[in-house]
C-alpha cells in the first residue's frame, strides 16, 4: 500500500481509469473493486445490484448499478468475461466498500475472456498509477467532491 | 465498581443545540464537510440544519424519521431516508461565511423540544453576524408564539415555514394528533400560520404540504386556493416511506397523480387558474382540467420549461429556487419527483407520458 493525501493505494493491482476500479488479475481470472477515491466521492453506498453469476459481458457492458444516498450510476465491467462470483457481503451491506475497499468491500469475480488485448488499457506499474491518482484527486476536488 | 458513564468515550457524549446541529447530507457535501457527488452535476447552495436534542423531538408523526416511537436510538435515526451528520454550529457558519457565493439559502429545521427558540435565536444570531445568506426558518408551532416569530423578523429571519403536512384536519388528526404519543393540534399549526403571515407579510409564509398521506386530490387543490387566497406559498412534498416508522409499508403517491398536482398547483399560482375548471368524483380524485386553448399552450409551454416539476423551496437571493433539497423525498435510483435544477429536455419527455394530459385536459 501506498500513502497518497489520505488514500492507502495498492499499487500492485491495475486500475481501470475510466470507471476507478481496481482489478487484481490471477492467471485468467480477476477480482474487482472499486478504488478508494470512487467510494470516498460517490459518498456512502447503500445498494448494489449486479447481474449473477454465469452471465458475460463485454467490457465497458454494465453488469449492474450502484447507489449512494444522493448519486446511483451504472456498473460497467473494466474487462470482458464472464462474472463467476459476486460479493453478497457487499450486496448486503454496501457500506463495506466504502469501509474496506481492497478487501472486505470487493465487487465480484470473473473469468476473463480477451484480458490479454484488453489488459494493455488498465493502468499499471506505482510510477503510472500514482500520477493517474495524483491527477484524479486534484479533478475531483476541483469538482467540490471531496471534504475539505 | 467503575460508573458506567465514565466509560463513554468523550466524543460519544452528546453534543446538543445550539453548539450543535444536524446537517443535511447535501448540504454537508456543499459545504465540503463530507465527500461526495450527485448523480447529475449542479449548483447547490441551499443548507439544511437541523436542531438536536439527546431526547430527540417531542413529537411522533406517523411519517417521520424522528418519530418517538419509530425503533432505534434519536441519534441513528435518518431523517428524509438519508443520516443528517451531527456538526459544530460554528464550523457551519464559518463554512457558510467560505463558500458564500455558492450559498443560496439557510434553513434552520425546529423540532417540537422546549429548547427550540432559544437555540434557534442563538443559531440565528451567529448566522446573520457571518453570513448574508437569506435565512428560513421551518418552525415548530407548539414552542411558538406571536413574540417569538416577531423575534426572528427582527433577527433578519426573512421567510417562515410551517411543515403542516397533512392538508386536512382529519389526515392531521390521523397522523399526528391521534397517535402513540401525539400532541400536535391542527388548530395550533393554523394559529401560527396566520400570526406568521401577519408578522411577515405577504409571500414570506411557505407551508409544507405532502401528497400521499391519505387525502384526496380535491383536498390538495382546495388548500392551494386557499393558501394563494391569503399570499403564502404552499410548497409540494412527496410522501417518502421512512424504514421503521409506522407508515414505512405505505405506498407514495403514484407519478401521475404527483405530476398533475404539481402541473396544477403551477397553473394555480401563475395563471390564476379558477376552482371551476377543476372536477373531481365523489371520493375527491381529479377527473377533468378545462381550460382555454390559450391555457393549454401555458400549460404546453411550462410543461416544456420544466418549472412546475422543480423543487419547491425558499427562494435564493436572485429569487430562483434556493432550497433544492436534492433526493429529499425519492431515492437516486428513482425518478426525480421535484428536480433540483431544470429538467432536460428528456426529462420533460418522460413527465409528459408521466401526466397523461388527454386523460383529464378538456375545453
Amino acid at each position: 500500500m501506498m500513502k497518497i493525501d489520505k488514500y492507502d493505494v495498492d499499487t500492485r493491482l491495475f486500475y481501470d481509469a475510466r470507471e476507478h476500479y481496481w482489478v487484481k488479475i490471477e492467471g485468467n481470472k480477476a477480482r474487482i473493486g472499486m478504488s478508494p477515491l470512487i467510494q470516498e466521492t460517490s459518498g456512502a453506498f447503500v445498494a448494489v445490484q449486479m447481474n449473477g453469476a454465469g452471465k458475460t459481458f463485454a467490457r465497458g457492458e454494465s453488469f449492474g448499478s450502484i447507489e449512494a444516498e444522493k448519486h446511483v450510476g451504472p456498473l460497467k465491467a473494466p474487462l470482458s468475461g464472464k462474472i463467476i462470483k459476486i460479493n453478497q457481503a457487499v450486496v448486503e451491506n454496501p457500506r463495506l466498500i466504502n469501509y474496506d475497499p481492497y478487501n472486505e468491500g470487493w465487487l465480484l469475480e470473473m473469468e476473463l475472456t480477451n484480458a490479454e488485448n484488453e489488459v494493455l488499457d488498465l493502468i499499471i506499474g506505482e510510477e503510472n498509477i500514482v500520477e493517474w491518482f495524483k491527477n484524479e484527486l486534484k479533478k475531483f476536488e476541483d469538482k467540490g467532491w471531496i471534504a475539505q | 465498581m467503575i460508573p458506567l458513564e465514565t466509560l463513554v468515550p468523550e466524543d460519544e457524549k452528546k453534543k446538543l443545540s445550539p453548539d450543535y446541529v444536524r446537517i443535511s447530507a447535501a448540504s454537508a457535501m456543499a459545504l465540503r464537510m463530507r465527500s461526495g457527488r450527485f448523480t447529475r452535476d449542479f449548483e447547490f447552495g441551499g443548507i439544511n440544519i437541523l436542531l438536536n436534542y439527546d431526547n430527540g423531538c417531542l413529537a411522533d408523526c406517523g411519517y417521520c424519521g424522528l418519530a418517538r416511537t419509530r425503533p432505534g436510538d434519536y441519534e441513528d435515526k435518518s431523517f428524509i431516508r438519508v443520516e443528517w451528520p451531527l456538526v459544530e454550529t460554528d464550523e457551519v457558519v464559518d463554512r457558510m461565511a467560505q463558500y458564500a457565493n455558492k450559498m443560496t439559502r439557510l434553513c434552520i429545521s425546529q423540532v417540537t423540544h422546549g429548547s427550540s427558540h432559544a437555540d434557534t435565536i442563538e443559531i440565528t444570531k451567529k448566522l446573520v453576524a457571518k453570513t448574508d445568506t437569506p435565512i428560513s426558518i421551518l418552525c415548530a408551532p407548539p414552542v411558538l408564539n406571536r413574540e417569538k416569530l416577531q423575534e426572528y423578523k427582527d433577527l433578519g429571519v426573512d421567510m417562515i415555514g410551517v411543515g403542516l403536512d397533512a392538508v386536512t384536519e382529519k389526515v392531521f388528526r390521523q397522523h399526528r394528533t391521534d397517535v402513540p404519543n401525539g400532541s400536535l393540534k391542527w388548530d395550533n399549526y393554523w394559529d401560527i400560520i396566520n400570526l406568521s403571515r401577519e408578522i411577515f407579510g405577504p409571500w414570506k409564509v411557505n407551508i409544507h404540504t405532502v401528497v400521499g398521506l391519505g387525502e384526496s386530490d380535491k383536498d390538495m387543490m382546495d388548500i392551494f386556493f386557499h393558501l394563494f387566497e391569503n399570499q403564502i406559498f404552499p410548497y409540494l412534498f412527496s410522501f417518502n416511506p421512512e424504514p421503521d416508522s409506522r407508515m414505512g409499508n405505505w405506498k407514495k403517491a403514484d407519478i401521475k397523480r404527483w405530476r398533475r398536482i404539481q402541473l396544477i398547483k403551477h397553473l394555480i399560482e401563475k395563471y390564476d387558474l379558477k376552482p371551476d375548471a377543476l372536477s373531481y368524483d365523489e371520493a375527491g380524485n381529479l377527473v377533468s382540467l378545462r381550460v382555454t386553448e390559450e391555457k393549454i399552450n401555458d400549460v404546453i409551454n411550462h410543461l416544456d420549461e420544466g418549472i412546475p416539476f422543480m423543487t419547491d423551496g425558499c427562494p435564493g437571493p436572485d429569487g430562483e429556487v434556493g432550497c433544492t433539497r436534492p433526493y429529499g423525498s425519492y431515492k437516486p435510483s428513482e425518478q426525480y419527483r421535484d428536480f433540483p435544477f431544470r429538467p432536460a429536455s428528456n426529462d420533460v419527455v418522460q413527465i409528459r407520458k408521466e401526466l397523461a394530459l388527454d386523460e383529464i385536459l378538456i375545453n
